[in-house]
């Protein structure tokens, strides 16, 4: 490039000084995950050890890879639905004007202020009288109702979905489905990515909502499985730290992968927002 | 083969007993599976299943899955930090009434107030006395206090005032470097489990009459420098094992194995294990529950009976898990508990347990529903202690403490 | 005619999907938990029914309840600024300086925002540990700190650790939403504003700022309504053994976590729903405002 000036120094040597500090956590969680559980506390380690084959045996003498398993399919079903459902919200918020369209979207930001903690056990009763505890129907299903993405949606779509679209698609003889499915849905695809990602993270990190429905071991997801590497006089931190770097690994890889996708989904969504 | 506790009067074959048992507790199904085989020996046809609940979480757990009514377990795990709030829900199956008629004159005597409703129900059976004695380092105890025989040290120290004079003149002798205590907590839990006042009665707080003494005691030391300000369960608490700075530890069954020979693996020989100043308390443990709402009720009953409550099942939970049972007649014979432990210099380290420190041990204040309100309250107080160097009243702290509870159980009368 | 008909449906139709599985799953729950905030119950037993005595303990007689918001408020005011200035900056900075390795910051930066909470809870709780932790140790190595700085004991430094925690695992977040906004700027602005003269920092405070108000204004609204729900991060900072709830002297105490406590932990079901929904009350007096704005900006 050109000259080097000491203000790009400064900014360079800056900028790669908080990336370090962000990467640092990561980093020390991947070198505990390499010793015995006592010796991570004992004193600093900033170098790997030796314990990383016998933690691994202990992380994977759990199901670990069911649990895998199962955090994936939840995650995947509950999001494509998540999209789906928001991406339709979305459009009729964006695109359509209807009766009383202010007053649902009025509500729909509403529902944002409702901390999820609160319809716990209520949402147990639902599951019990359904039928449905001790399965994984309440992490795939509730989730896809999801206030902030039918938001973000929306705001996505009045700004690059073309309002005469519609018009011509009747014009056509399309019904509005089809030009929803066929013509709309292409257009947003950065959209659809970011809220893909969005709702896949979600779904992978809850932690609350398995706990509290699932009770049998092999329906488990990542998270619960964590509780499974402490007994009652010894907590083995190590092993836990391992599985939840391994359980972090995939969502790091997709979101490598997607975060081009994710940029340029935001971009539009949140320039019109 | 007998059922000790149950007056069996049916002629079932046990072996027909045909049911799938669901435990929710903490503890991997492979640390216990020994345990489990031996019962299934007698009883082939029970299964037991355990599913992995964190204690922290088993109060949520419950909770859902009572309130929901579905997948109830047949047995439960109840830590002692939440077991009042646990067995205040009155919705465990008694066991003294039909059909398990457990016996409860059978049982240690300081063990039923930790197993009972607030309406005088027994409901639970513990899974491995938590009785505690006091943990020493023989070297310091030989140079600081001139021995290392549990019985001696015993006479030495027979009240806590006794403990702060002679812990005053280590502290000068080591300028410092010696405490008897790592932090203020050990000494005030001992002699809050020596108490038998309740905290609460009848919906009025009774901190005086219950902890009065063990806090004046605790400020005292703190003051007198005998007691260090290292947290429990701490990396620098593990330090302080391995270390040689002090010297007397609290010491509840399980922590022999679990605490001292895994975190002092160099230490061997240089342990014992005394009969505190005021005898023995109760410090931790575990007790199993029957929901009413189980499915298999019956065979949930034979599980935890065979196991906890019968002299086979001792057998088995002291080989393969050094428990040591709440049943009484196990104790009749005194070498039952019994093994020469070197890593304690040598030390019957059992038979100690079982036959100089249960028999010395104070029946405790019943569980309450308000138990971890009040204790967490005490906590906050320890640490004042701690962080102020002991330089608070009595009346300041219980006047804390009222507060503390007060806002979140309003209900509480103030002394 | 029917096509008419048919085509004033579909909006209904399209929206139906979320109000749906909103109403059944998530709506009842809460509303739910409203009548269970009119009783006490611990879960299990009968339930007796109170009417509001619990709200007249929540706003009149309840301090747990107050500190528990101002704690809350405090975390986030400090917190979101730090984030949004972090992720400005950043962005900004990656803009203008890094071509080729901008993806690559772009992406490290942004992982903690996907690190599961019961993770970064844990590794936080062990590196900011008093005797042990590994920051302590690093400010001992380096010799800037001389004793035992105690982080997770003390109210003001709890409360930084939890700021910390919190820029550390949003500031990308942000970040990646200002480069979005900063994207959607036009180069010609700032070609032109260069010609007249204008320094970076002008440039900066008179272009860049005002063209990114909407993303300031999507960032900091969000960020205010899931910032007053804080209740992972802080509970699993101080859930290893011996930790108090809410931190030392309550300070890290956020209104959520009371919630949970009351209701899951001390079975205190009634109160604990009553707790949430002071909260929501508070939330919606103070947003109505900006909600009809919101709202209103549709037309």
């Amino acid at each position: 490039m050109n000259k080097v000036s000491p203000s790009k120094v400064l900014v360079w040597v800056g900028v790669i000084l908080i990336s370090a500090i962000t990467l640092f956590p990561f980093y020390i969680m991947i070198i505990m995950s390499t010793y015995v559980s006592e010796d991570i506390m004992v004193s600093l380690k900033l170098l790997p050890g030796d314990y990383l084959l016998e933690n691994l045996k202990t992380v994977f003498a759990t199901d670990f890879l069911r649990f895998y398993w199962n955090s994936a399919y939840v995650a995947v079903i509950s999001t494509v639905g998540c999209v789906l459902v928001s991406a339709m919200a979305g459009f009729a918020f964006a695109k359509y004007r209807f009766k009383g369209r202010k007053v649902l979207f009025g509500i729909v930001l509403a529902t944002l202020m409702i901390p999820t903690q609160l319809g716990l056990v209520g949402l147990v009763m639902q599951l019990r009288n359904m039928g449905l505890m001790n399965t994984h129907f309440a992490l795939i299903v509730p989730p896809m109702a999801n206030a902030f993405n039918v938001f973000w949606m929306t705001q996505y779509m009045k700004g690059s979905v073309p309002t005469e679209i519609l018009e011509s698609a009747r014009i056509d003889g399309c019904n509005d489905f089809r030009a929803f499915f066929r013509i709309v849905v292409p257009i947003i695809r950065p959209a659809v990515i970011t809220v893909f990602l969005l709702a896949f993270l979600a779904s992978w990190n809850n932690y609350l909502t398995p706990l509290v429905v699932l009770n049998k071991e092999e329906l488990y997801t990542i998270p619960m499985a964590v509780t499974l590497f402490s007994t009652t006089y010894r907590n083995d931190y190590a092993a836990s730290i391992l599985a939840l770097t391994l359980a972090t690994l995939p969502i790091i890889v997709i979101f490598a992968f997607g975060s081009k996708y994710l940029i340029k989904g935001m971009v539009a969504g949140s320039v019109k927002g | 083969m007998g059922q000790a506790a149950t007056s069996e009067t049916t002629e079932t074959n046990l072996g027909d007993i045909t049911a799938t048992v669901n435990v929710w507790t903490w503890e991997p199904q492979e640390n216990q599976q020994a345990v489990i085989d031996d019962f299934n020996e007698i009883y082939p046809n029970i299964t037991i299943e355990f599913t992995t609940v964190s204690s922290a979480d088993m109060p949520m757990k419950i909770q859902t899955a009572l309130a929901s009514g579905s997948d109830v377990p047949d047995v439960v795990w109840s830590e002692i930090s939440n077991r009042g709030k646990l067995l205040a829900l009155d919705c465990w199956e008694e066991l003294t009434a039909e059909p398990y008629n457990l016996d409860e004159s059978l049982m240690l005597d300081y063990q039923i107030p930790l197993s009972e409703t607030p309406s005088g129900k027994l409901v639970g059976i513990e899974v491995s006395t938590p009785v505690a004695g006091l943990a020493y380092k023989r070297g310091l105890a030989k140079e600081y206090l001139g021995t290392d025989d549990p019985d001696e040290l015993s006479e030495m120290f027979q009240t806590w005032d006794d403990v702060i004079e002679i812990g005053t003149e280590v502290v000068e002798k080591s300028n410092g470097e010696i405490r008897l205590f790592t932090n203020p907590d050990d000494p005030f839990n001992i002699i809050k489990g020596q108490n038998q006042e309740p905290y609460v009665i009848e919906n009025k707080l009774n901190l005086s009459a219950s902890l009065t003494e063990a806090f004046e005691y605790v400020i005292a030391m703190m003051q007198a420098g005998i007691v260090d300000t290292i947290e429990n369960d701490t990396p620098a608490e593990d330090a302080a094992i391995d270390g040689n700075n002090h010297i007397f530890f609290d010491c509840p069954t399980w922590a022999p194995t679990w605490m001292y020979k895994a975190k002092d693996p160099d230490g061997s020989g240089d342990w014992g294990l005394m009969l505190p100043p005021g005898g023995g308390y109760m410090n931790g443990g575990t007790v199993v529950l029957i929901p009413s709402a189980a499915e298999d009720k019956e065979a949930a009953f034979e599980y935890i009976n065979w196991c906890y409550y019968t002299i086979e099942g001792a057998v088995s939970n002291r080989d393969n898990l050094d428990y040591m049972s709440c049943y009484k007649p196990v104790y009749e014979d005194e070498e039952f508990y019994s093994v020469e432990d070197d890593f304690f210099g040598g030390q019957n380290v059992l038979q100690t347990y079982a036959q100089t420190i249960i028999p010395n041990t104070s029946v405790p204040r019943p569980v309450h529903e308000n138990d971890m309100e009040v204790n967490e309250a005490i906590q906050i107080a320890l640490d004042t202690i701690e962080n102020s160097g002991g330089d608070v009243t009595v009346d300041q702290i219980f006047a804390d403490m009222t507060t503390e509870i007060q806002n979140l159980v309003p209900e509480l009368e103030a002394e | 005619m029917k096509k008419i008909r048919l085509n004033k449906l579909y909006p209904y139709l399209f929206i139906a999907p979320f109000f749906l599985i909103y109403i059944a799953f998530s709506l009842f729950p809460v509303l739910y938990s409203f009548s269970i905030s009119l009783t006490k119950w611990n879960g299990v037993s009968e339930s007796a029914f109170v009417g509001f005595s619990n709200y007249v303990r929540l706003f009149t007689s309840d301090p747990l309840f107050w500190q528990s918001i101002l704690n809350t408020v405090i975390l986030i005011v400090i917190a979101i600024p730090l984030q949004v200035l972090m992720g400005l900056m950043m962005a900004v900075l990656l803009k203008d300086f890094f071509h080729k390795s901008r993806g690559a910051f772009q992406f490290i930066n942004y992982t903690p925002n996907i690190t599961t909470p019961v993770a970064v809870g844990l590794v936080f709780a062990i590196l900011f540990d008093t005797r042990v932790g590994t920051i302590n140790n690093i400010l001992r190595g380096l010799g800037i700190a001389t004793d035992y700085i105690d982080w997770l004991g003390q109210p003001v430094t709890a409360m930084a650790v939890v700021i910390l925690l919190l820029v550390w695992k949003y500031f990308g977040y942000m970040m990646v939403m200002f480069l979005a906004g900063l994207s959607g700027i036009p180069e010609e602005l700032y070609e032109a504003a260069s010609i007249d003269g204008a320094t970076w920092w002008k440039k900066f405070i008179n272009i860049t700022i005002p063209m990114l108000k909407n993303t300031f204004v999507f960032l900091i609204t969000t960020s205010l309504i899931s910032g007053l729900q804080l209740f992972a991060e802080p509970q699993l900072l101080f859930s290893r053994a011996g930790g108090l709830v809410g931190g030392p002297e309550k300070s890290c105490l956020t209104v959520i976590w009371y919630m949970y406590d009351t209701a899951f932990t001390r079975f205190d079901y009634g109160y604990g729903a009553a707790v949430a929904y002071g909260l929501f009350l508070i939330i919606l007096i103070l947003s109505a405002g900006s909600i009809k704005n919101i709202v209103k900006e549709e037309d």
